[in-house]
């Protein structure tokens, strides 16, 4: 593109939120931001959820869910119990088919997320089938359910089709594409609260503040995945481990709010997931904090321009 | 996240950009709320119990001015509301307050009629515990989950803390009762298991959960130095014919102080 070619208005898409007075003003929540961040974070957490069901629901989905195994409609009645408002449809579904019903349902909705078929309606069908799953057996759930949830409103409300779908807006407008900022900031403030809050409770913790901890964690015969290599790493880096998790689960909101460490603190949190993915028992809770690091890449960057296509 | 310019101009009409935006920033308040009104201590309430109290919600009173501590209950009854319908339960605390320095496995025991027992491992029990092997990740995290929500009740019940602590471990039974449906459904699992590897074996008249504990080597003891020896300890028993009274759960707790079982009584929400 030439110096004088004029660059295309921004197509907003989306309801602007109005908020109350000077409330109209906080930039922070209200700014729109570039289409591509929400479009990459729904194929993230599309991702993690067809590898959530495909890898880690479906082979012991009878096991876990029916009645001849650790499940049923009724097998955890207290979860339910008065003065509580959890709920599940598979509470209301027959037991015969409900659980694979629904979980076909979920898996569909996962596939629409995916290629970005009306992520409004798949989003919240995502999200009602993860609740259900998520209730009628919480025995089987970490935190990375509940990270799974909010992930599902998120991406439901965030205008996620916008780009980077089967029938995607830029087919007639060749320039930036903007949707509303404040999802994407719900998001983050999560992340932050599920970091920040567990550093707190670590911070209180004698075995964290000693560090040992992450020795006893990692040579651990069950929830380490790797006990036989821990031996090689000296005592000392498992507890520098430790302080090194607890320093950034802490000071992440401030590491990402400036420029200068925003990358690396980043990077360091893409690493930690991967690393306790793949040598400790955490599972899906590594998968979908990961998707969440979708939202901080910037994919506008390498937006192609369309020659051809009309522009304001 | 670098954000484009702020189009103030693209707030329409009407009341549905107001509706967005209140549900905007009770979303993005939500979160950090509830987080923290977790460390302000609430009184108990019948919902707060059975079967358990949350383990990050701080308990009692915070000040002696009634008003102000209802308004706080009423504040956090708000948060948990919305946490539960949503599914955005907060509370984020792994591997607190401590982690414990063995590895700590479930197994059922099954006990027959004529007096023989048979046992059924969890599929994570190490064959060698100086040779584990190594595991894929994902595969079954599920199934690990369970058994972790089940063993991390008696993570810290060796023998020496249960000396130190008395009164926190007669009270075991208790955190059996509160999660008897984790347990029963556990050991009713693994027993159909053993009947279905095993067709034609009789049906056991109890099986008995027991933790196993294997002790990691300590931080100062070399790498190939002899492992300090194993450990078990029944944490409860299930009866596979129903309760033996009426009023009683099918499910006993092992009470490790007194070293016996205690018969549990059917939750009844008060």
């Amino acid at each position: 593109m030439s110096a004088s070619t004029p660059q295309p208005e921004p197509l907003f898409i989306g309801i602007q939120p109005r908020l109350p007075g000077a409330m109209n003003r906080w930039h922070w929540l209200l700014r729109p931001v570039p289409a591509e961040r929400m479009a990459a974070l729904r194929v993230a957490v599309a991702l993690a959820a067809l590898i959530d069901i495909g890898l880690v629901t479906l082979p012991q989905f009878a096991a876990h869910f029916s009645e001849r195994g650790l499940g049923g409609p009724t097998a955890y009645e207290t979860r339910f119990r008065a003065g509580h408002q959890y709920w599940s449809l598979l509470r209301v579904l027959p037991a015969a088919w409900g659980p694979g019903a629904l979980l076909a349902l979920w898996t569909a909705a996962a596939v629409a997320l995916l290629i970005g078929t009306r992520p409004l309606i798949s989003g919240l069908v995502c999200w009602t089938c993860a609740v259900s799953f998520w209730n009628i057996n919480p025995g089987l759930c970490n935190g990375g359910d509940q990270i799974r949830n909010a992930l599902f409103l998120g991406v439901a409300c965030a205008r996620s089709g916008a780009v980077w779908r089967v029938e995607s807006v830029r087919r007639t407008h060749a320039g930036p594409v903007l949707v509303p900022g404040w999802p994407a900031k719900v998001l983050l403030v999560q992340l932050v609260c599920v970091y920040v809050f567990s550093g707190v409770y670590k911070l209180l913790s004698r075995g964290w503040q000693t560090g040992y901890v992450m020795y006893f964690v990692n040579h651990d015969l069950e929830w380490c995945l790797t006990p036989k290599l821990s031996p090689y790493l000296p005592v000392f880096a498992h507890r520098a481990s430790a302080w090194v998790a607890v320093a950034w689960e802490l000071l992440f909101p401030l590491l990402i709010a400036f420029r200068f460490t925003r990358a690396a603190a980043l990077w360091l949190g893409v690493a930690f997931h991967v690393i306790t993915l793949f040598t400790l028992e955490v599972g899906h809770f590594a998968t979908y904090s990961l998707a969440f690091y979708a939202l901080f890449v910037p994919w506008e960057k390498w937006r192609r321009e369309r020659p051809g296509l009309s522009r304001p | 996240m670098k954000d484009a310019p702020l189009p103030t101009s693209h707030a329409k009409s009407g009341p549905l950009p107001w509706l967005v935006g209140l549900f905007a920033l009770w979303q993005v308040a939500f979160p950090v709320l509830a987080n923290l009104w977790e460390f302000v201590p609430r009184r108990v309430t019948p919902a707060d119990h059975y079967p358990e109290l949350s383990n990050t919600q701080r308990w009692g009173t915070f000040t002696g001015i009634e008003p102000a501590q209802r308004a706080s209950e009423i504040a956090g009854d708000v948060f948990a509301f919305w946490g539960e319908v949503t599914g955005l339960k907060q509370g984020w605390n792994m591997f607190t307050p401590d982690f414990p320095p063995h590895t700590v496995v479930p197994v059922a025991e099954l006990h027959f009629a004529n007096g023989t027992t048979a046992r059924v491992a969890s599929r994570f029990a190490p064959a060698d515990p100086d040779r584990p092997q190594v595991r894929w990740p994902l595969v079954h995290d599920r199934e690990f989950n369970y058994e972790a929500n089940i063993t991390m009740l008696g993570w810290h019940a060796d023998e020496d803390t249960v000396r130190a602590k008395p009164d926190v471990w007669a009270k075991f039974p208790d955190r059996v009762r509160d999660n008897n449906e984790l347990f029963a459904h556990w050991l009713a699992w693994k027993m159909r298991t053993h009947l279905t590897a095993n067709p034609g074996a009789p049906e056991p008249v109890e099986v008995v959960m027991i933790f196993r504990y294997i002790p990691t080597r300590l931080p100062h003891e070399a790498a190939d130095a002899p492992r300090r020896p194993a450990f078990e300890r029944p944490a409860a028993k299930w009866y596979p014919g129903g309760p033996r009274a009426p009023g009683l759960l099918a499910l006993e707790g092992f009470d490790p102080v007194a070293k016996r079982f205690v018969p549990l009584k059917a939750v009844t929400q008060p």
